[in-house]
């Protein structure tokens, strides 16, 4: 019983001793419940929706998720973080709603987020692990109620001044096209698959009977504010197996020109790998898009106003390559709001409008209408979209509140032939932040 | 036995009045043997009475329930004369993100997403590294237990100058933001 007692005090010494060198560990998180609904009269079958208006349960969507993060640092100065994120209906399906945010599944569903590593050394940082990542063509799309998250190593070095090189590995990946962002999988299976497994479903989709190969990614990145007034970056990826990619921008503050007046240019191009095109037996085009943008801030207002062109024939969204090729996300100045993968679509020339206006103690406004046109080449899909958002907290609560008026020619359609009618969207989006 | 009745005349006169509005806008009662219990303050035509837990109540005067003294830690106060974390003090703005320092406290809202984030409460600085004129951030921090705290955000801000600064939380993700001074 002694000995039993000592060995007890001996464990819990070795468990104090082994957890010494933590240091500032902090656990926070959120708690989120998002809501949409629309009038829309048809389905994407054509097919006339019965209950079709706002706050209907038919044209409803609803979903709620939870997040918990802790963020610590470690013995010999890594500093490392865990994460989880959760995702349920809470049973919305069965009286309010008929769809969900994320995931596809009304199922609860949860995983880990994050986990990583990451350790300075001098000017170098080393990221290794289950991460966030913001890059132009592989991101973490954060619209949603949950984010992509990717398995993958990154490497920061800022020895060159004002300028921070990168390159990254991405080995897996939980990205999800067609507008749900994550995917989930129930009973504790591992949701993560190789990176560029989403493009492997879009393109298995349209060529059946094709086996895509994919084998994770490589990017190499130079972002540097050396020249003055200026902020360019250059990235360049290498899906392997499937395409070749480089993104340029260059964002111009014209503070001489105009006290908060801004220029922005980008130009990207996606080029098809040739192991692709054997296997599809097709010769595909590359992808390409070019943005202008021009910006100007005045102390609580923000204003921009954006143009992009697509190349005719790309075979790829100029967009997100971790959520697939259908609804991703762009990084283009001139993405829509909430309607995703028209902008960067081939053979699509679109203008962006927006404003931003902080009413201080009253609430953030936002607006945006954005126009999307499309050649026939392409596939002659038009759409327009205006948005208008209006975001307060009240204490740790986060509130925004969306209208948003779609009309495109592929969205409410009567028939395959039909140009699809204008509806109109409310969104409710609430965060609970601890 | 007249001394005693007048000497607890005089310990409750002393007594009357200590009653103290905290933060959350509760109001407790010191009482003379070093313990405290919440009260309830009510309004009874002009009269203010505070209800005890133990059933009595008693007449008060509103004027004399203090405001409990705003507590600043020496965490809280760390590093904040430094003239580096003095540049701070003031609104910031720039690329979705937004900063209100004043001595005490900061309200911080970023873009996330379709949503603005918004943290406001207390902050510290955790660490100053003068070189690279960096500084560590601990935002609205809801509760500490040794060195694990509850809630709020760290963020690293680098001062590039009077009107400049940039923050670089994000910069493990190759994310940095710059913002500028709202005058």
């Amino acid at each position: 019983m002694k000995l039993a007692k000592l060995s007890l005090a001996a464990l819990m010494a070795l468990g104090v001793s082994a957890f010494a060198d933590v240091q500032n560990i902090k656990v926070s998180g959120d708690a989120k419940l998002f809501y949409g609904t629309a009038d829309v009269d048809y389905d994407e079958n054509y097919n006339k929706i019965k209950d079709s208006s706002l706050f209907g349960k038919s044209t409803s969507y609803g979903q709620a998720a939870f997040d918990l993060a802790a963020t610590a640092d470690l013995a010999d100065g890594v500093k490392g973080k865990v994460g989880i994120t959760a995702l349920s209906t809470l049973g919305l399906e069965n009286n309010l709603v008929s769809d969900i945010w994320a995931g596809g599944t009304t199922q609860t569903t949860w995983w880990a987020s994050e986990a990583w590593l990451a350790k300075t050394f001098g000017n170098t940082t080393v990221k290794v692990g289950r991460q966030y990542l913001d890059t132009p063509l592989a991101f973490s799309e954060k619209w949603n109620i949950a984010a992509n998250s990717f398995d993958a190593a990154v490497v920061l070095n800022n020895d060159l001044p004002q300028t921070t090189l990168v390159a990254a590995w991405i080995g897996r990946g939980n990205g999800a096209g067609d507008y749900s962002v994550v995917r989930t999988v129930t009973n504790g299976g591992d949701s993560f698959r190789t990176y560029g497994s989403a493009i492997q479903d879009t393109l298995q989709g349209k060529f059946p009977g094709k086996n895509v190969k994919v084998a994770g990614a490589y990017a190499v990145a130079a972002v540097t504010k050396a020249i003055p007034y200026t902020t360019a970056q250059v990235w360049y990826y290498d899906v392997v197996d499937i395409a070749s990619a480089w993104w340029l921008q260059a964002d111009i503050d014209l503070k001489e020109v105009l006290p908060g007046l801004t220029f922005g240019a980008q130009y990207a191009d996606i080029n098809p790998a040739s192991k692709l095109e054997k296997e599809l037996s097709t010769k595909l085009d590359d992808a390409k898009a070019w943005a202008v943008k021009l910006g100007y801030s005045m102390d609580n207002l923000k204003l921009a106003a954006a143009y992009s062109a697509t190349d005719k024939k790309g075979p790829v969204l100029v967009a997100n390559t971790a959520t697939g090729l259908k609804g991703s996300q762009s990084k283009l100045y001139t993405e829509a709001w909430w309607n995703y993968g028209y902008v960067s679509a081939p053979d699509t020339k679109t203008w962006m409008v927006s404003a931003d206006y902080n009413m201080e103690g009253i609430a953030d406004f936002m607006a945006q209408y954005t126009s999307a046109n499309q050649g026939t080449t392409g596939g002659d899909v038009d759409m327009q979209e205006f948005t208008l958002a209006a975001s307060k907290s009240f204490g740790n609560l986060d509130t925004t509140l969306a209208y948003i008026y779609t009309k495109a020619d592929d969205q409410n359609q009567k028939s395959a032939t039909d140009k699809g009618d204008g509806y109109n969207m409310i969104q409710v989006y609430l965060t609970y932040n601890f | 036995m007249k001394r005693s009745l007048f000497a607890a005349l005089f310990a409750s006169a002393l007594i009357a009045g200590n009653y103290i509005t905290l933060d959350n806008g509760k109001v407790i009662e010191l009482r003379p043997d070093g313990t405290w219990q919440e009260v309830k303050v009510i309004k009874k035509g002009n009269e203010t009475i505070a209800i005890k837990p133990d059933g009595t109540w008693e007449k008060v005067e509103s004027k004399n329930i203090e405001v409990a003294n705003k507590l600043e830690t020496n965490a809280e106060a760390k590093f904040k004369d430094t003239p580096l974390v003095q540049t701070l003090i003031g609104t910031w703005s720039g690329d979705g993100e937004r900063y209100e320092f004043t001595k005490d406290k900061v309200v911080f809202s970023v873009k996330d997403g379709h949503r603005t984030k918004t943290i406001s409460g207390k902050w510290s600085v955790e660490n100053i590294d003068e070189k690279n004129k960096t500084l560590t951030l601990n935002l609205a921090e809801g509760a500490r237990l040794g060195f694990l705290t509850f809630g709020g955000e760290i963020r690293k801000i680098k001062i590039i100058d009077d009107n400049t600064i940039e923050d670089i939380t994000g910069w493990d993700e190759g994310k940095i933001v710059t913002l500028h001074r709202v005058r």
